[in-house]
């Protein structure tokens, strides 16, 4: 279509032909008919007849674009009236007849078509009346000009699909396809007969070859669809009408059924719902094996409920087992486990009932409930439950086990869980190994060594047992040496020694080789092998003596013999390095609680060279609070107390504030004073501010155990008396000044007299307090008062009271505490 | 192709088979794919035994499992056809007669619109 109209060429001052400008402008191709129509009613002028030619044309267009081509042809005969070459758009006119369809007048217009049309100018149209011709329309083609290069290609095209059609003539098919030229109308239809040739290969390469725009595309299309398979063949499918997708169906021979479930799922295609999948599988699980759509029926339900009414309808029903267990799977789908669990334990009931050994599955399913309950007492107790009904199932035990040892719970019913766990699985190296720990904290010692044999048993090279081993051996070698029963002391040293578990612990054996032939062989040889030993193990002399030291005192040796040949450690200053290894040693002697009164006098031993080195060393923190840690545990509160007061100074760590009124508590909480507990109190509050959850739980124990001590009614006065003192927001460190007043005591008498003050302080009140000490009654408003503004007053009045009714003398009267508070003496004080 | 594979097909066992049947198969299967051929197929093989390698298993497998269904695969399976690889002249001439349709027409004249 080659019509070309000049719209702005007639533009004058003219207001009608302004208007109509405008209109076909703005493509109101109506509007702007009626305007040029009465323009060319005032003057024939040529351009309104071009004008109005072009707008008749566009307006035909227009309505073709919306289908509706008995509208455009109509428009087209207003056209031809007005344009002077309207076989320009010839074309046009007969494709719309052939879309209206009008037989007719299709042969009419086709008759009027010219060779050059055809051939030349309509190539598009040409390509099109190929395609019909080939596809359905043969009789279209006794109307175009015979004579024309369509006609030729088209007879080629022909004879190549006929050659392709009788058996697949090659030589004829290909002869044909090789004599229409590149640029034929037909260029695309023999593309697409090649591809077929080599169909499915092909069809691929090809997809690009020919144009989307094309009417051959849609064969291609086709073709390409039908390589599919599947769900992807259904989903290619749904792309097309439903003829079309019936003749890929048939030409890939699926069956009946095949064909249903294909046009069913094309028919939901844009919502393949829960609905639509389960209705599949029940009205064609014929193409399925069977039991399958069952199976994947019973599944669905979990996501698709509304699906039980035609599953019971269709299948087995379910039994209430199942359908509890189902329930049950959709509940914890949902994350709602609450409902899982009522739905599992209706699992468990029907089993219960049923005649049949279900103890396993019924144990399993309450394991499955552990699994999903957030309550951990709940979820132990499903575990012993499970156990009744299958005893044999370590992770049970383990489980349990477990529990009660993070819980610390009854240790009593724990060692049960362990024993029988042990009677089911007395292999289990985990259990064997629990069963080990047990009995040490049980100090059932022997019990330890024969658990421990047993797991070497069944693991030769566990380590873990041998190292157990290796300290019971020695331990009862040392216990001989100190019960002086040599007869057997050897046996346990080569005991260990035959573990060879390497020179370090070679090293320990021939100390307590050392130590046994010191206490009964010969005393110079056994120095010389305890300090030949100690020298291997040790760099310095710092832990070469605590060892020495421990070791003498553990096989009742005497420390300062034993140590003759040591070289001193008071001086000595100490890497980090062996500070870390003095609280290793720590720690592997505090093991054994009946060894922590001894591991306290062998660290005196080396005490002053710690105290130098905490003094002149800049440890890390970190190596400190460890430090600390052993101390605290062994009671070295002296040591502990010089650590924090130095640490103290450094850090501003809730946990030295800690230790220090801790240390000098001697970590008796029963002892601290009210303006103590005010002070661990306010630090405990920083623990929480610095997110400290240690020294937090160490402080909550520690004034636990203060108030255990403290009835309420007997501490809340002196408490709310502190209370008014509270607004001493300092971070200094604290230092209690009673214990300043009274360090004179001697420690044996001052617990007594702490012990008296503390009954006597549930049950006095200042007045009476002050009373009983001064006699006198109308004078005594300043010490009350000053009581009031230093409760430190009121504690170390009640430790004179105290003393006095004990009988003690503290060398201290009423008159030396008020003059040490800077209280007005009283006349006639005690 | 099977849709539900459950570790009884996997293993290509019988669902009353015993603990020794079940571990000659998963041997059997392991010998024949080895991890480094197919690392996933290795792994469905041994999740396959993990589930059903004893009686406390394959209870807790009938017990905890439901069939996880690809709604794909079991139309695939539905819809399994020997795969052709030909067509034949009768069948491209049935597409190509099927293939021009009023869509296709309109599309053409909007090509000759233009």
């Amino acid at each position: 279509m080659t019509v070309q109209y000049d719209i702005d060429s007639n533009h004058n001052e003219n207001s009608l032909e302004q208007k109509a400008l405008v209109e076909l402008k703005a493509e109101h191709y109506k509007e702007a008919i009626e305007l040029y129509k009465q323009l060319w009613e005032t003057s024939e002028d040529k351009k309104w007849q071009q004008q109005l030619a072009y707008c008749y044309l566009q307006r035909a267009t227009s309505f073709a674009e919306r289908s509706m081509y008995r509208e455009a042809l109509v428009l087209w005969d207003n056209y031809i009236q007005f344009a002077e070459t309207p076989e320009d758009a010839f074309d046009l006119y007969i494709c719309w007849q052939i879309q209206a369809q009008d037989s007719h007048k299709i042969q009419t217009a086709l008759k009027q078509l010219s060779v050059q049309q055809i051939d030349q100018q309509f190539s598009e149209l040409a390509i099109l009346l190929g395609c019909l011709i080939l596809t359905g329309k043969p009789e279209f083609q006794r109307f175009v000009p015979q004579e024309s290069i369509f006609i030729a290609h088209l007879k080629l095209a022909q004879t190549a699909l006929q050659a392709y059609l009788n058996n697949n003539d090659q030589q004829q098919l290909n002869e044909a396809l090789k004599q229409i030229p590149y640029r034929s109308t037909f260029r695309d239809f023999r593309t697409l007969l090649n591809a077929a040739q080599n169909y499915p290969q092909s069809i691929e390469q090809i997809l690009s070859k020919i144009s989307v725009r094309s009417p051959y595309y849609q064969t291609l299309s086709l073709l390409h669809c039908s390589i599919f398979e599947g769900a992807k063949l259904v989903q290619q499918l749904g792309k097309y009408s439903y003829s079309q997708a019936r003749e890929i169906a048939e030409i890939k021979s699926f069956n009946n059924q095949q064909q249903q479930l294909i046009e069913y799922l094309v028919q939901y295609r844009d919502d393949i719902s829960d609905q639509v999948k389960f209705n599949a599988l029940i009205q064609y699980q014929s193409l399925w094996p069977t039991g399958v759509a069952e199976d994947i029926c019973k599944a669905m339900l979990i996501h698709y409920p509304e699906g039980h009414k035609d599953f019971k309808k269709h299948f087995n029903a379910l039994s209430s087992f199942d359908e509890n267990r189902l329930k049950a799977i959709a509940s914890e789908n949902k994350n709602n486990n609450v409902e899982a669990e009522a739905y599992w334990r209706q699992c468990v009931e029907t089993l219960q009932y049923e005649n049949a050994d279900n103890n396993l599955k019924i144990a399993l399913i309450l394991r499955h409930m552990a699994t999903l309950q957030d309550d951990i007492e709940l979820c132990n107790q499903l575990m012993i439950e499970s156990l009744d009904y299958d005893a044999d199932d370590l992770a049970s035990y383990q489980h349990i086990l477990h529990y009660f040892k993070q819980n610390d719970l009854d240790r009593a019913e724990y060692l049960q869980w362990l024993l029988l766990g042990l009677e089911h699985f007395p292999q289990s190296i985990e259990l064997l190994t629990l069963a080990v720990q047990q009995e040490i904290e049980n100090r059932q010692y022997k019990k330890v060594s024969e658990y421990a044999l047993q797991i070497i048993s069944l693991d030769p090279l566990n380590r873990f047992a041998k190292d157990i081993l290796f300290s019971s051996y020695l331990d009862h070698a040392r216990k001989l040496i100190q019960d002086k029963n040599y007869k057997n002391v050897k046996q346990y040293i080569n005991e260990a020694k035959d573990l060879k578990l390497g020179q370090k612990y070679q090293a320990q054996v021939q100390l307590v080789l050392g130590l046994y032939y010191y206490a009964d062989q010969d005393k110079s040889e056994g120095l010389a092998l305890i300090t030949e030993s100690l020298a291997k193990i040790h760099k310095d002399p710092v832990n070469t003596c605590l060892q020495a030291a421990m070791e003498a005192l553990l096989t009742a040796l005497p420390v300062a013999n034993i140590l003759e040949g040591i070289e001193t450690a008071e001086n000595y200053l100490l890497s980090e390095q062996q500070l870390n290894q003095v609280i290793q040693q720590l720690n592997f002697y505090a093991k054994d609680f009946d060894h922590q009164l001894l591991l306290l006098k062998a660290l005196d031993r080396v005490a002053p060279a710690i105290t130098n080195s905490l003094s002149q060393k800049n440890y890390d923190e970190s190596l400190l609070i460890e430090l600390s840690e052993s101390l605290e545990k062994i009671n070295a509160f002296e040591l502990l107390q010089h650590c924090a007061k130095l640490a103290v100074e450094r850090w501003n760590t809730v946990i030295w504030q800690y230790y220090l009124i801790y240390s000098e508590l001697k970590g008796m909480a029963e002892k601290c004073s009210s303006a103590q507990i005010n002070r661990l109190e306010k630090i405990r509050e920083q623990a929480i501010n610095d997110k400290d959850e240690r020294t937090k739980v160490l402080i909550d124990v520690f004034i636990e155990q203060y108030y255990q001590t403290h009835s309420e009614t007997s501490t809340g006065l002196v408490d709310s008396l502190f209370t008014l003192n509270s607004g001493d927001d300092s971070d200094d460190v604290y230092v209690d000044p009673t214990e300043e007043l009274f360090k004179h005591i001697p420690e044996d008498e001052l617990l007594k007299v702490m012990d008296k003050s503390d009954e006597l302080m549930m049950e006095t009140t200042p007045e009476q307090l002050v009373e009983d000490l001064t006699q006198d009654s109308d004078n005594n408003e300043h010490i009350l008062i000053a009581m009031m503004q230093d409760p430190d007053l009121f504690s170390a009045l009640i430790v004179i009271k105290a003393a006095i009714g004990l009988g003690i003398d503290i060398k201290l009267s009423i008159n030396d505490v008020l003059g040490f508070f800077n209280v007005e003496q009283v006349a006639g004080a005690s | 192709m099977t849709v539900i594979k459950t570790p009884y097909q996997i293993l290509g066992v019988q669902p009353s088979a015993t603990d020794a049947e079940i571990k000659r198969a998963y041997l059997s299967k392991v010998k024949d794919n080895a991890p480094d051929s197919d690392q996933l197929l290795f792994q469905s093989i041994h999740n396959a035994y993990i589930a059903i390698k004893d009686l406390k298993s394959r209870i807790n497998y009938d017990l905890f499992t439901v069939p996880n269904v690809d709604f794909d695969e079991l139309i695939d399976q539905a819809l399994k056809i020997t795969p052709q690889d030909s067509i034949t002249a009768r069948q491209f001439n049935t597409l190509l007669q099927a293939s021009v349709d009023d869509s296709t027409i309109q599309k053409a004249i909007s090509q000759v619109t233009k």
